[in-house]
């Protein structure tokens, strides 16, 4: 209430009533004495007496019902206007979107929809009258308790609480929760007002969930993580970035440089364009442990990003490899060592070469002057002492001469392999029909009494060497003559036909044969298949064929059976290498 | 007429005697010089040494070089031979055992005039001698003398 309506109540009712008195007192007074003077006749005069008392009634009467009336009407007009802004406040109250209840004596006395629905409750019925402390977590009784004994007893505002309600159904809700003394149809209590906020505490709890989940995920990471804020102060840092450099402390909040006094400049330049911004790595860098030992490093720096964009801190990721440095540095001295090695090896291999050439040159030049001696002069023996040999000792001495002979032929053709395996080769397309056709012709010519039937397939082509396919089929072919010199319908067969999808060449003839359980060393050097008297030879010729052939990344074989002939198959590998 | 004379130079004392005989079975009777080593060779050429006062207009027809020489070697001794005026004409002929393909490249690009390999059959040897003289002795026309100038 206002201090002039007070006033006016207090004032005017006295006021009207006291000038009431006066005047109707002045004018009963003045009235019967001015009446008295001007009418004499008594009966008269209380006729008038009694006509002025009655016009008095009348004219208060009309004053009365008008002021009253008036009053009435102001009265009525001011208690609708109460009642309509009761009705508006109501409304307003009961409408808010926040729970809003009020409580007199610690029960509830009203609650607006919304606190209804706070409490989970379909009527106010539900709710009045029930001690709110009833409504509140058992955490919070005590609590809450003085609060509603401060607002009600003691009339003083309480601050904000956060505190958890439980509804009718016995479920909690987190609540914010302000309060101001109130008094309720003449009852102590409080306006109550709160904010419902389980939809924060959720976000708040979500959000506290991706902070450790995101701290889980960079602690465990199996790389060094750090995350820094603005300020360089840590927040996310992973177990092995703690391991890696040494840190046993925990580091979460402290300063960047406050862990790692001794960080050199050029990193804390990057971390400060990182702030600003750029994104910045090394693959090879190093730094100097306290203990003056070296890591090496691999890193990058670069920003995060707050929601609304501005820069919100660092991340570092980064790598010792100072392990990786070390074997890689190791890697490098073990190569250099393995080429030096290679190196010495090489030139020790080119010396044994060296040697083994001038061994094989004093071979073919200090062995054969003796032969040549011993030979000569055992036919000198021949000739000038003819006469004083008898036959034994002629005899003796041809076996001397033809044993010196086959020593020469022997040395000669072990210098034609070793020379077959050193030569260089050199591919070119070579046709081996024609080169057949002239390896025969000649072998006709040195035995013109045997007579062999030659079939040489034409088109015979290779890419090989030609000098060495010339020994090659110089070997081969003289092999099937010599072996086919029993045979009157001796016959040599060159070709080629496909054996496992494979193109191979062939020489095939019908002579002596070997059994094939020997086959083994056919192609060894010195190792003969038969004797020399019936089949004289060196044994190395297949010897000398198998390493051409090998040299041409080819493969020779044989097949045969005793009496029935024998074919020599083999490939060439084109012979590039 | 100036006489064919032969100069072999070979360390060999038996391959000397078998030249020589060889020579004589195939009636080749020029006279033959021998020379024990490289340097001996050279002393004959170009008359120093034991040859000293030497006349060196007589020059033999052909000369049959060994390569594996005491002293000085085969290759060397072709060396001076084709460096030197007096020399350079003569036909040499590589009388070895060896066949070694780089001591042919060799001696062939040093300018031989054949290059012979001894066989260890004597029979074949004293083909191979025939022929040599066959082909050196008779066949062959040798260089005209140098115009005196």
């Amino acid at each position: 209430m206002t201090h002039p309506e007070s006033d006016i109540k207090t004032f005017i009712p006295s006021r009207t009533a006291l000038v009431y008195a006066v005047l109707a007192g002045l004018w009963i007074g003045l009235s019967d004495r001015a009446v008295a003077l001007l009418v004499d006749d008594p009966q008269l005069l209380i006729q008038v007496q009694t006509y002025k008392g009655w016009a008095f009634v009348l004219v208060t009467a009309i004053i009365l019902y008008c002021i009253l009336r008036q009053q009435v009407l102001s009265w009525e007009k001011r208690t609708q206007d109460l009642i309509d802004r009761e009705k508006q406040y109501h409304f307003l109250v009961d409408k808010s979107p926040l729970p809003i209840f009020i409580q007199t004596g610690g029960s509830f006395s009203y609650l607006n929809s919304q606190a209804l629905n706070l409490f989970r409750a379909s009527s106010q019925e539900q709710m009045l009258g029930k001690p709110v402390i009833d409504h509140v977590h058992p955490d919070f009784r005590e609590k809450v308790k003085q609060r509603i004994q401060s607002l009600n007893r003691d009339k003083q505002e309480v601050p904000a609480l956060e505190q958890v309600f439980t509804t009718i159904d016995g479920k909690n809700v987190d609540v914010n929760v302000q309060a101001v003394p109130f008094n309720f149809q003449g009852q102590d209590g409080a306006g109550v007002f709160v904010q419902d906020i389980t939809g924060h505490k959720k976000n708040q709890e979500q959000l506290r969930a991706w902070h450790d989940l995101m701290q889980y995920i960079i602690r465990h990471d199996p790389s060094a993580i750090a995350v820094h804020d603005r300020n360089m102060n840590y927040i996310y840092v992973s177990q092995r970035y703690l391991d890696d450099y040494q840190v046993t402390r925990d580091v979460i909040g402290r300063h960047h440089y406050e862990v790692f006094p001794e960080i050199p400049d050029k990193w804390r330049q990057v971390h400060a364009r990182a702030l600003q911004g750029e994104v910045i790595s090394s693959d090879d860098d190093h730094f100097i442990r306290p203990d003056g030992s070296i890591d090496y490093t691999r890193w990058q720096c670069r920003p995060w990003y707050k929601a609304d964009g501005s820069i919100g801190g660092i991340v570092l990721y980064t790598e010792v490899i100072t392990r990786l440095k070390q074997t890689e540095i190791q890697l490098r001295e073990l190569n250099q060592s393995l080429e030096q090695k290679v190196r010495e090896r090489t030139a020790r291999l080119e010396e044994l070469n060296r040697e083994l050439e001038a061994f094989s040159y004093s071979v073919s030049h200090d062995l054969r002057a003796p032969l040549r001696s011993i030979d000569g002069f055992s036919q000198a023996l021949l000739e000038d002492c003819h006469d004083q040999l008898d036959d034994e000792g002629k005899d003796y001495l041809q076996r001397v001469r033809s044993a010196t002979q086959r020593m020469g032929h022997l040395i000669d053709e072990m210098l034609k392999l070793s020379r077959i395996s050193k030569a260089e080769l050199k591919p070119l397309p070579v046709d081996l029909s024609q080169l057949a056709r002239k390896v025969c012709t000649e072998l006709s010519q040195e035995n013109p009494d045997h007579h062999v039937d030659i079939q040489i397939q034409e088109t015979l082509t290779a890419q090989a060497d030609p000098a060495l396919m010339e020994i090659l089929l110089e070997n081969l072919l003289s092999n099937a003559w010599k072996f086919t010199k029993d045979n009157p319908d001796a016959a040599i067969e060159v070709g080629q036909k496909v054996l496992d999808s494979q193109e191979v060449f062939f020489i095939a003839d019908n002579g002596a044969g070997f059994d094939m359980q020997y086959a083994q060393q056919l192609f060894a050097p010195f190792k003969r298949l038969h004797s020399a008297d019936k089949y004289p030879g060196t044994g190395i010729g297949l010897a000398t064929c198998a390493r051409i052939v090998k040299k041409h990344q080819g493969r020779i074989w044989a097949d045969s059976e005793p009496e029935k002939g024998t074919t020599f198959f083999f490939t060439l590998g084109g012979g590039e290498n | 007429m100036q006489q064919k004379t032969i100069l072999l130079v070979e360390d060999n004392p038996d391959d000397v005697l078998l030249t020589q005989r060889a020579l004589k079975k195939n009636n080749i009777s020029n006279e033959l010089v021998v020379a024990r080593d490289g340097v001996e060779a050279l002393d004959y050429l170009f008359g120093t040494g034991a040859w000293q006062g030497r006349d060196l207009s007589i020059q033999p027809v052909v000369i049959l070089l060994d390569l594996m020489l005491p002293r000085l070697d085969g290759m060397e001794v072709l060396r001076r031979i084709r460096a030197s005026e007096l020399t350079s004409l003569l036909p040499v002929v590589i009388l070895t055992t060896s066949r070694e393909d780089r001591d042919r490249l060799q001696t062939y690009s040093l300018g031989a005039n054949s290059f012979v390999r001894k066989p260890v059959d004597f029979e074949q040897f004293i083909e191979a001698v025939r022929q040599l003289g066959l082909y050196w002795l008779v066949l062959n026309e040798p260089h005209p003398a140098p115009k005196e100038a």
